[in-house]
Order: structure tokens, then sequence, then C-alpha cells
């Protein structure tokens, strides 16, 4: 049993590197193309009085799933800011327990997110975006995959073996 | 017994003349009127307070409000066929535009509309948007160019503008004034009510009357929840929507014609275009870009009813 | 009804003792709300994703990848240099450097964490150095981090313009005096304790080095230059003078400093997203709050209990001073704002007072909230860049939180300090 769940929380680690790897390389690129886009809008404006219709749209699509995607990141990395004088004050058995009860909690969360937002999603099939008229979906799936994300990231937190203590978390 | 609640959502003002509040208390008014209405509590939630437009429409098909009254635009993001309503120079007169609307044209639309669950109870009308800039009156296409005006980011406008020689801006509302105001834009095109409640007479000179959108107002409610009521109830909804209809248009109407003469004695100064078909032959690539989105069977229907 | 008000208020609480990230704790407690007064559970990714729709919000990111660019392209130690040479002097030299050297990278950086770390890194040591306790050196440049969100750009004026609905640029404005006012109060606290502690002098510049630091310095100074001065010139809006300003900060970082290799690009790129996402998270999460605020119609509610308890606007705005102090002691202060912003604007209607001067003092409380201990991004920032304790900062810092609350009763009573700029 011991052995059991040790191997699947290996495998669970290995994707979840890969997986973090994949999307903080995909962040890079959205935060570049959203910074390209409002260039190139101030540019068009100033330059050739003509400024495109979708940049702003566009640079609002990348940055909404950046956001979403790093804040699942945030649950893996623990850089979300919080409170943790209780955390730190408790003996070492109640800071687990209580470490443990958040991460389930976080799972949870991440969990439910990601059932609604494909429900939220299957809902707004058929609508598009005011200027580019991009399918809606693209925008909303952002929020189940950030809670899928989510929910991964805390489970291979829930039973991770070696991790005593959560670095703290702070920006 | 316990009544029904209604939560109506728009996202202006509640005050006296403002087009979707006086929509809403119609709608109030004429539901308690009516025997079969008593049932209902119709609950106000202007200010946004159910967000903004797209939220609130979102919210109403998710059933968080059963009713709510919402720019076409914004109808448009869910079922772009509406997209029609919002073409420029589209309609001459606003009963133009309600005839059409109270037509098979408007039948279509709002079938199209409930399929994505939400019914469509009545076109109201929020007045037209006009054109208030700094350089210069606007009385025939040519008067645009070189004039930088501000519209909101949707390439309708942004097209208009382009196809009548101009230099459209898209900017957010909420840096719009200051930009005028700094000299950064000339003007913007904006309902009359808008120019009113936001004080943007105090920012622009001149008032043209370009009359370049009717601003379709539509009165909307979940379907799921309307189908599930007793027919009677029904009944009693639809007919108050209905007679809400009639009373919003007709005061929204009369508004916007004080209005007008309210923005002259406010200091702007005020003219009328000369002939708008000139307008709209220019605008007329416009219509083409969007005929696949509007859908072609109701783009000609609506086109040969106008003419 | 009542459900929802005990979730909100003790759930809430209860997960942010307990260490739940803020984030979680106000995301959870909006599913326990939804479910709890039976609201469609799909308002949770519609709000986590609609509340991040905002072109305001946009400029968040971008100025946090300008400050990043500034200070891995050495423009923020070249800004150090410039206040070096004029200040340096002084009586208490090194505290006046850390001050002039802030509010000059304040009007680069939005963000009082970023301030603090770019201008921490290099001043903590200096002043160590130069006999200073680290403990004392760290808590001023913790609390020069507050002269972030003043002085524009502005993380903190970005969110209460989109949650409060008033235009950036003038509320941007509204900072300028409450951030100068504070840099002077810091500096007289500095001059005081110099002179208490009879700390010596250091040698004046010379014109050559005041030369040099101005030649190497130029191209930071102008930062600043470029992004006010395109606001307020008309020619960007904030957001997109912010993109500027990142373009610009990487021109110089990798062709005129070269101290930025194109290599290090991504990882400048991914901690600007990171320290962005810290804050819109809680900018996305909160959305759900706003409409359960609405949907219960807490806003007016209280609003108006607050109306019928309290008569006089000075009194409901010390209250909200006071209220607003105590709390960004603990929490975080993007989520304070939103939390309590529709209630707050709510009060703000019925005592009419001016929603720039109202914003103003929204931001100045916040901002303080930041350096005030328990809980508070530059201490923590402060204490992983000098490697102090919490409680050693925290223990140090009073003085000059003392001297943010006269900035603060100054930006509440007197509406001028916040309005001498607007109009
Ligand atoms: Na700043
Ligand atoms: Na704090």
């Amino acid at each position: 049993m011991q052995t059991l769940l040790s191997v699947l929380y290996r495998v669970l680690q290995r994707l979840n590197a890969a997986i973090a790897l994949l999307v903080k390389g995909i962040v890079v690129l959205l935060g570049l193309g959203m910074t390209l886009s409002i260039l190139y809008q101030v540019f068009m404006r100033y330059v050739f009085n003509s400024p495109p219709s979708w940049s702003e749209e566009l640079a609002l699509l990348f940055f909404s799933w950046s956001m979403l995607l790093m804040l699942a990141v945030g649950v893996r990395e623990a850089f979300h800011v919080r409170m943790d004088l209780i955390l730190n004050w408790l003996p070492r058995l109640g800071n687990q327990l209580l470490e443990r009860f958040i991460d389930l909690c976080t799972a949870a969360f991440g969990g439910y997110l990601a059932w609604m937002g494909v429900e939220y999603c299957l809902m707004m099939v058929g609508s598009t975006s005011a200027a580019i008229a991009y399918p809606i979906t693209m925008l909303y799936s952002a929020a189940p995959v950030s809670g899928v994300l989510i929910f991964l990231f805390s489970l291979e937190l829930l039973f991770d073996p070696r991790r005593l203590e959560r670095s703290e978390g702070r920006s | 017994q316990t009544k029904i609640p209604i939560k109506l959502g728009w996202t202006t003002t509640d005050g006296p003349t403002d087009p979707y509040a006086v929509g809403a208390r119609a709608f109030a008014k004429a539901l308690e009127q009516d025997p079969a209405g008593k049932v209902f509590d119709v609950q106000f939630y202007p200010n946004r307070q159910l967000g903004d437009e797209k939220a609130l429409l979102e919210g109403l098909r998710m059933g968080t409000a059963q009713a709510a009254i919402i720019t076409n635009a914004v109808t448009a993001q869910i079922e772009p066929a509406f997209l029609l309503n919002d073409l420029p120079f589209l309609y001459a007169s606003s009963n133009q535009a309600y005839d059409l609307l109270d037509g098979e044209v408007g039948d279509m639309l709002a079938e199209k509309l409930a399929s994505k669950g939400i019914a469509v109870l009545g076109y109201m009308g929020g007045g037209f948007r006009n054109m208030i800039n700094n350089v210069r009156p606007v009385s025939k296409p040519e008067d645009v160019s070189g004039v930088k005006y501000r519209v909101m980011q949707s390439p309708m406008y942004i097209g208009m503008y382009e196809s009548l020689g101009g230099n459209p801006v898209p900017m957010a509302w909420g840096e719009t004034y200051t930009a005028v105001q700094q000299g950064a834009l000339d003007g913007l095109e904006i309902p009359l009510s808008v120019i009113d409640s936001t004080k943007s007479y105090e920012i622009t000179k001149y008032l043209s009357l370009t009359n370049h959108t009717f601003s379709v107002i539509e009165f909307l409610f979940n379907k799921r929840w309307l189908d599930r009521l007793e027919p009677a109830q029904r009944d009693a909804i639809v007919k108050a929507a209905e007679v809400a209809t009639k009373e919003q248009r007709i005061v929204s109407d009369e508004s916007a014609r004080k209005l007008v003469s309210v923005l002259a004695d406010k200091g702007m100064q005020v003219n009328e275009i000369g002939n708008p078909a000139q307008f709209r032959e220019k605008v007329k690539p416009v219509y083409e870009k969007f005929r696949p989105q509007i859908g072609a069977e109701i783009l000609d229907k609506a086109l040969v009813e106008v003419q | 009804m009542t459900e929802a008000i005990w979730i909100l208020t003790l759930g809430f609480t209860g997960m942010v003792i307990f260490g739940f990230p803020f984030v979680f704790a106000i995301g959870m407690a909006v599913v326990l709300v939804l479910i709890a007064v039976d609201l469609p559970g799909m308002l949770l990714p519609q709000t986590l994703v609609a509340s991040s729709q905002s072109f305001s919000l946009l400029g968040i990111p971008f100025f946090m990848l300008a400050g990043e660019l500034m200070l891995r392209g050495g423009l923020s130690r070249r800004l150090i240099a410039v206040a070096d040479v004029f200040v340096r002097h002084l009586l208490g030299g090194l505290g006046h450097v850390t001050i002039v050297a802030s509010c000059i990278f304040a009007s680069i950086s939005g963000s009082a964490p970023a301030t603090t770390a770019a201008i921490g890194s290099a001043m903590i040591p200096a002043m160590a150095e130069r006999g200073y306790s680290r403990a004392y050196a760290t808590s001023l440049v913790v609390s020069t981090g507050v002269l972030a969100p003043l002085i524009p750009p502005s993380i903190a004026f970005i969110i209460w313009g989109v949650i409060a609905e008033q235009s950036i640029a003038t509320l941007f404005l509204a900072g300028i005096v409450p951030g100068l006012a504070l840099a002077i109060g810091l500096s007289s606290l500095v001059l005081w304790r110099a002179h208490r502690e009879n700390i010596p002098r250091l040698e004046k510049a010379t014109f050559a080095e005041v030369k040099d630091a101005l030649r190497k310095g130029i191209w930071a100074l102008l930062t600043p230059v470029l992004v006010l001065g395109g606001i307020y010139g008309g020619i960007f809006t904030p957001t997109e003078a912010a993109a500027v300003a990142c373009l610009y900060s990487f021109i110089v970082g990798v062709f005129i400093e070269k101290k930025l290799a194109w290599g290090e690009l991504p990882a400048v790129m991914l901690h600007a997203m990171k320290v962005s996402a810290v804050v819109m998270a809680i900018v996305a999460v909160s959305g759900g709050l706003g409409v359960i605020v609405a949907q219960e119609q807490l806003a007016t509610k209280f609003a108006a209990l607050m109306g019928s308890l309290v008569a006089e606007p000075w009194v409901m705005l010390l209250l909200l001073n006071l209220g607003f102090f105590l709390l960004a002691a603990v929490m975080d202060e993007v989520a304070l704002m939103l939390i309590f912003g529709p209630m707050l604007i709510a009060i703000g209607n019925q005592f009419g007072i001016d929603p720039i001067h109202f914003g103003a003092m929204i931001v100045t409380n916040v901002a303080i909230g930041m350096a005030t201990p328990p809980v508070g991004y530059c201490l923590f920032v402060g204490a992983s860049v000098s490697g102090q304790s919490l409680l050693a900062i925290s223990r140090a810092i009073w003085p000059q939180i003392l001297v943010m609350l006269v900035v603060l009763m100054l930006v509440t009573y007197v509406p001028q300090f916040s309005l001498m700029f607007v109009k």
C-alpha cells in the first residue's frame, strides 16, 4: 500500500513538473503576445492613424489566460500570499494536518472550478467576442483548465511524503 | 401566499428619463395592474448591480436574474444576427426600427435567441447615437475625415468611421472623458441621453445629429423560467411587457426630442446632416462585411423593408 | 441571506487565520455562498474570467514587467547613484538617498513590493556597511515602498479605478501630493534620528561625480518623463504607457546598458507574470464576491446601516481610516479594496465625498497597510531581501508608520491635498 502510493505520487509529481514547465512557457509567450499587441496598437494609431480593432481584445484574451494559468502555478510554487502565524505556531503534527486539510480544500475548489467551468463553456457555445468574433469558449475555457491544474497541483502537495513544511507563501 | 420574485436588472441609473429605467418601471406597473400578474414581485437591480451588461446577460442565461434590459450590441455577442440593428444608417427613424422589429424580422431574431435560452419580450428604444466633437460640425461624410473620434472597440463602429474616411480611436470609456478634455481626442459617437448624463457637453462643442445608429434595447427573459410558469402567469408577463414596450418607446422618443433642445441650451452647437443616403452609400462595405454573421436572409429582408 | 453573511465573515476570517492563501479563502467563501443561497455554480468560472477582462487591469503586468526590466537592466542602480550624489552629504545621508531613490523608482514602478525589492537590494547592504542597524535600514526601505502606490503610476490606483469606475489617469494625479508628503515626512524622521544618534556625515559629491551620475542615469530618469508625459500629454492611456515603458526599458537594458541578456528575458517575463498573478488572482476570485454582494444588496444595506449610525462625514471617514488600518494590518490589501469596494462606494456616495478624493484616501490607507505588521507585501519583501526577521523589522518600523498616519489624516481631512493637481 505504502509503495503503491509512493509510486503514484512519483508519477503525479513528474507529470505536474512537466505540466508546470509547459504552462510557464505558455505564459511567457502570452505575456510577449499581449505586450506586442498593445505596442502594435499604439504604433498603428500614431504612425498610420489606423488603430487595429483586434489588439485590445487579443491582449485581454492572453491576459485572462496567463493570469488564470499562473493562479494555478501559484498553488504548486506556493507563492500566493497567506497568513502563516497559526501554522508556524502549531506543533509539527498539527501543522501537517492543517496543511493537508488546506491542500484537500484547494483540490476540491479546483475540481469544482473545473466542473462548473466545463458547464459554463458548454452553455456559451455559439457566442462570440465583440471585436474579433472569436468563439467565446476560447476565453472561458481558461477557467476549467485552471481548475484542473489547481486540482492536480494541490493533489501533489497533499500526497507529498517528503514535504514537512511548505515554504512561506509570498510574492 | 409568497410572491414569485422577478429580478430585473439593467446597468444604467434609475433616473426618471433613463430609457432602461422607464421600461423597467412601466413593466412593473403594467404587471401589477393585471390580476394575473399580482403573484409577481418585480425587484429592480439598476446601476450595474448585477454586473456589466455582458455579465448580466450571462446571468440571465444561468438564472441569477429572470429579466434584463440589455443594449442590442451586447445581445449580439450571444446571437450575432442582432448585429443587424447596429448597422450604421440602417434606420432613418425610430418608427422604422419599431415597425421592422415588431414584424417578421423581429420574430426571426427572437427565434434565434430563443435557442440560446433567452426570450425577447420587447424591442425598446434608446434613441439614436450621434457624433459630438470639437473640430467641425458633421453634415456630409467628408466632415468626418481628419477628426479623431473615440469608438467602442467594435468592428462595426471602426468600420463605419473608416468607410466614411475618418480616424476612429478605440478606447475604453473610462479614459475617454479625460482624453477629450485634454485634446488627445476630438470627439466621440454617443447616444443623446449619455451626452447629458455624463456632462459630455462640457467637453465638446458640436453636436451633429448624424442619427447613425438607432440604439435598440431588448427586454429579455430567462426562457426556461418563463416556460415553467403557469400559462396565465406567462400571459400576464408577455402582456405587461408589450404594454411596457409601447410606453417606453413613447417616453424615450419624446425625451430624445427634448434632449436636443436641452443640449442646445447647455451650449452645444446642434446641426442636422444634409442627406443620410449619402452616408449610407459610403458605409455599404460595412453591410457586406457583416452579411455572413447577420445571415443573408434576415439582412436582405430588413433592407427591403427599410427602403 | 444570513448564511451568506456568516460565510463571508466568520468562514472567510477562519480560513484566513488558519493559513488558507487569501485567494483561496475568498474563492472558497464564494463557492460556499453560491451553494448556500442557491445561485448557479457557473458564476464562479464566469466571474473568474470576466473580472480579468479589463483593459485597465492589463496595465498591471505591463508595469510589473517595466519595473523588472528596469531592475535587471541595471537602471535602478543608476537611479540610486543619482540620488546618492545629490543628498548623501545631508544629515542622515543614506536615509535620504533611500527615500529619493524610492521616489524616482516609484514614478516608474506601480508596485510597492517591487520598489522595496529594487531599492532594498542595494540600499540595505550600503546602509549596514555605514553602521546603520540592518533592522532599521530594512524598515526604512519597507516604508519607502509605500511611495510606489502613491506616486504615479500605481497598481493600487488602477484597481481602485476599476472598482469605482473612475479615470485612472485622474486618480494617478491624486496620489502625487500624498506621496511627496510621505517622502518629506520620512526624511524628517531620518534627520531627527541622525541628529539624535549623531551619525557621521558623508562627504559631498564633486561636480564630476554629479555629472557622471547624471550622464549614466539619464536613460532611467527619462522613463517617468515618457510614462507620465505620455499619459498626461494625451498620447497614451495608462495601460498603453505601461506597455511603452516595457519596450523602452527593454531597449535601454539590452542595447544601451547592455546588462540584460536575451536569454534572461523569458525569466524576466515569467517573474512579471508571477507577481501580477499574485494580485490578479485575488481580483479574479473577488469577482464572484461582487455578484453576491449585488444579489443580496449588501452594499446598500451596509451603507444605510452606517448612515443610520453615523451622521457626520468626518466621523465616518475616521471610522473608515481606522477600520482600514486595522484590517490592512492583517489582510491582503488588494483583497481589502475588492471586498469592501462596493460598500465603500455606497458610503462615499451617501456622504457626498468627491470620488477622486475618496480614492486617494482609500489608496493611501491601503498603501500604509503594505508596510504595517504583521501582514504586508513590503514587509515580506524587506525580510527576504535583508534576511531580517519580521519581528525585528516590525519593531523598527513604528515611527515611520506614525508618519504615514499623519499623512493619511492630511489626505482624509484636507481634500486639496489629493485634489491639487486634479482639474
Ligand atoms: Na508608482
Ligand atoms: Na499589512
